[in-house]
């Protein structure tokens, strides 16, 4: 790593750190947290469709099978919120890897119309299952998560600041995750496969083999992702399984810039947090939602991370680096801009 | 209800088969033609005869604006960008609507609702025997355009191979605007045909839409034959379904055919494209 790019990656974690502090509204911080419960969402979804090329449709119904089964867990058998999660996480990767060895054989929008049907199917049934998910009403009162390690004071992430910082370290492990994932050998295969299907094969990668991994990989983070959101909002509806909540998602992915790692984050913090912050009354908001997705797939064809990205490269980099006495190199990660 | 399956589900057939491409915004589309339908008639007092081709036209003029301007520049762009370029029409038509209208669902009165025909022992609504009617001749008119005249050959043609079709001269963002035009014309009448048994209501077109999904699956994608034969077989199969099955199993059911369909067979029972990738 280079002195530049660690004095900007410090200067990050700063304002992350301290953003919180800064912003003292509550409602404010609450923006901030669901901005980041969907910065982990958008980038499971770019794992499979950005990095892997599986398009599925269905990744709503990860979500909801995260948040469904953590809640569940935590309302039914009482067991604490980290017993929940994982088990949230763990159901999603069981679920999603019958899911991928069934459907991955087939691709483009055939998957897409297949991964769609299930996420329906799991729309309908946490709504009409009632004796286990309480039907349409949903799951209430999920606790918030508590953290009892011996020899520590016990820390309860009952305000929106501990919270904050609890989401801070999953969306910052999960980024560097993603990094290792794309820079290994798997990602790079994966990024093979999707790019040109047929010469992957001749070069002894089998496709269905990776694409199955990343398929899980991603669904488990997608319900990370949702068991984060139950446990924040302590209410689950079988709402989160619909088709709108994956609309937002890919929304943000290919508005950020999809098979970039900032895209998803960039996409998740625009489309989460401007209309938010502009405070229109319901439908407006989801018209001016809709403008904008139109008018940055119109103009911005690979989403607006990796024009933001080459501006920054051009300039702030030699600027920061000519500081700090050493080159910015232009060439540098061009694999981010595919 | 078949009937507006099958009338959405050849729109969209009709927009796979010569585009080669999805659109989520037709279940609005279907909403807006019912929608045209409470204005024209409850407001504009125009006698429900005369809306149906109305409603159709507004509705195919709104498709033909989304389909030159909006889906024609970006065709080069990738499946999934077009694809969620159609649910942000979506998204700002069912909204725009809503601000307009309010949530609250409309009843419409048509002339035909209520009175009861008895052809022995199967018992009918006249609204019914008009949605079956226009939905028959509106099939074959299509069939008719679109296998012999010209413009319905430059359609296909563009299905068939949308490079060569540019070659020998056929333009092609007339063509987008024309396949849209149709597409919206079918689900605008739709709306009008079934809007008076079904209700006005903003989110009347995402469940209708899901439905024709199936029906498109089940049928074969972009086979209108399959269409026509799958959606009327559906909306039998679902009135039967919801009578005997529990609601968990009704609501899944489709979906769970479809699966099976795309795994087993994905050009489905009546041979329609074999989309690549």
């Amino acid at each position: 790593m280079t002195k530049v790019k660690a004095v900007g990656l410090s200067v990050l974690v700063a304002i992350c750190l301290l953003l919180p502090l800064v912003i003292s509204s509550r409602y404010w911080q609450n923006v901030l947290i669901m901005s980041l419960i969907f910065v982990l969402f958008a980038t499971s979804w770019n794992m499979a469709a950005g990095f892997a090329g599986i398009f599925t449709f269905g990744h709503a119904a990860f979500f909801a099978i995260g948040a469904y089964g953590s809640a569940l867990m935590s309302v039914r058998l009482g067991v604490s919120a980290w017993v929940g999660l994982l088990t949230g996480i763990g159901v999603a990767g069981l679920v999603a890897f019958v899911v991928g060895v069934v459907c991955l054989r087939r691709r483009g929008i055939y998957l897409a119309i297949i991964t769609l049907c299930i996420s329906e199917i799991v729309y309908f049934i946490t709504g009409q299952w009632r004796s286990l998910t309480f039907g349409a009403t949903g799951v209430l009162g999920v606790p918030r998560p508590v953290l009892n390690i011996p020899l520590l004071p016990k820390i309860v992430f009952s305000s929106e600041l501990a919270y904050y910082y609890l989401l801070l370290i999953l969306v910052g492990f999960t980024i560097c995750l993603t990094y290792r994932y794309r820079n290994s050998r798997f990602g790079r295969a994966l990024i093979g496969v999707s790019e040109d299907y047929n010469r992957a094969c001749s070069l002894g990668i089998n496709p269905f083999i990776y694409q199955l991994g990343a398929f899980c990989i991603s669904c488990m983070l997608a319900g990370l992702s949702g068991g984060v959101y139950a446990y924040y909002l302590g209410i689950v509806v079988p709402e989160v399984a619909s088709i709108s909540y994956m609309v937002q998602v890919c929304a943000m992915v290919i508005v950020g810039g999809i098979g970039t790692i900032g895209g998803p984050i960039m996409g998740a913090i625009v489309l989460g947090a401007v209309p938010e912050s502009l405070r229109i009354v319901g439908a407006f908001r989801m018209i001016i939602f809709g403008a904008i997705v139109l008018i940055c797939i119109m103009l911005l064809p690979r989403g607006m991370y990796p024009p933001v990205k080459s501006v920054f490269i051009r300039l702030v980099k030699p600027l920061l680096g000519s500081v700090l006495g050493e080159s910015g190199h232009l060439l540098e990660n061009r694999w981010d801009t595919k | 209800m078949g009937v507006a399956y099958v009338l959405i589900a050849s729109g969209l057939a009709l927009i796979l088969g010569a585009l080669g491409l999805f659109t989520f915004a037709h279940g609005e589309f279907f909403m807006a033609g019912a929608f045209v339908l409470y204005v024209s008639m409850a407001m504009l007092g125009i006698p429900y005869l005369w809306v149906l081709p109305l409603a159709g036209v507004a509705v195919g003029l709104l498709g033909y604006i989304c389909g030159r301007w909006i889906i024609y520049p970006m065709r080069e762009k990738g499946l999934m960008a077009i694809l969620l370029a159609t649910f942000g029409v979506g998204i700002i038509l069912q909204n725009a609507v809503l601000l307009i209208f309010g949530p609250h669902p409309k009843f419409i009165e048509s002339p035909y609702t209520g009175k009861v025909i008895r052809v022995g022992s199967i018992r009918t609504t006249e609204q019914d025997l008009v949605c079956f009617l226009v939905g028959a001749g509106l099939i074959a008119l299509l069939y008719l355009l679109l296998y012999k005249t010209t413009v319905g050959r430059c359609i296909r043609a563009v299905g068939d191979n949308r490079v060569g079709a540019a070659v020998v001269g056929i333009r092609l963002w007339w063509v987008y605007g024309l396949t849209w035009f149709l597409g919206c014309f079918l689900a605008g009448v739709a709306g009008a045909v079934i809007g008076p048994s079904m209700m006005a209501y903003p989110s009347m077109g995402s469940l209708v839409l899901f439905q024709a999904f199936v029906v498109l699956i089940v049928g074969g994608l972009g086979s209108i034959g399959g269409a026509v034969v799958v959606g009327l077989l559906l909306g039998v199969v679902n009135a039967v379904a919801i009578g005997f099955l529990p609601t968990m199993v009704a609501g899944t059911l489709g979906f769970g055919v479809a699966i099976l369909m795309l795994l087993l067979r994905p050009s489905g029972l009546f041979g329609g494209y074999e989309l690549s990738g």
